[in-house]
């Protein structure tokens, strides 16, 4: 009896994010945040546009759009700043590389110093984003 | 043009949106500098239509499911 077994992928398309939740939250957050942000940084570009260019009393309207656009890009911030942390490090950190290879390639490249601060980098940069943020809402006019 | 090309502005867009932002709300107490902060914000509001654009691109109609 042969049968042949039809090959079927599980990944399916990119579109369905939900699945993500099950094993990489940060990672669906980031997606969910990034198809909100898709649509809204078009709409915000246009507000800012029209504030900065016609209408300078439309400033509240560009407050509010900011402070929105500011919180639907921070997980996208993050993410990127570090994906920039791990490829700089040469995947020693926030990399999913095996144990083995992690170890080798920090006897080669890294020491802890090195190591830490690469960790370090993105939470300093979601620091500096909060801060920035804080400064937007209290000096914007 | 080929998708490489577009995908680098998804990139410059996507760490330089945020940068520009911060630094201008960085400066924002200082009047003095008033028109720095105006030409960011005007690269922001620029920055985040084209980011728009890309990712839209790059979420709705790059990720097909591949015909088998």
């Amino acid at each position: 009896m042969s049968s042949k077994k039809g090959l079927k992928d599980m990944r399916d398309g990119q579109r369905r994010i939900s699945r993500l939740s099950g094993f990489y939250f940060s990672a669906f957050i980031h997606m969910l945040f990034n198809r909100i942000l898709a649509f809204y940084s078009i709409i915000y570009g246009v507000i800012m546009l029209y504030y900065l260019v016609f209408s300078g009393s439309a400033y509240l309207l560009a407050k509010v759009a900011t402070a929105i656009f500011w919180v639907l890009i921070t997980p996208q911030f993050f993410e990127t700043v570090k994906g920039l942390s791990m490829s700089w490090s040469r995947g020693m950190v926030f990399g999913r590389l095996n144990d083995e290879y992690i170890s080798l390639i920090r006897k080669r490249y890294g020491n802890s110093f090195k190591v830490t601060f690469y960790m370090m980098i993105p939470y300093v940069a979601i620091l500096l984003w909060a801060i920035g943020f804080v400064f937007m809402v209290v000096f914007w006019r | 043009m080929k998708a490489a090309y577009i995908m680098l502005f998804g990139y410059i867009t996507m760490i330089g949106i945020p940068v520009l932002l911060m630094l201008s709300s960085f400066v924002s107490p200082f009047s003095s500098v008033q028109l720095l902060r105006y030409t960011m914000n005007i690269l922001v509001s620029i920055g985040s239509i084209v980011y728009g654009i890309v990712a839209i691109r790059a979420i709705y109609l790059h990720s097909e499911r591949r015909k088998r």
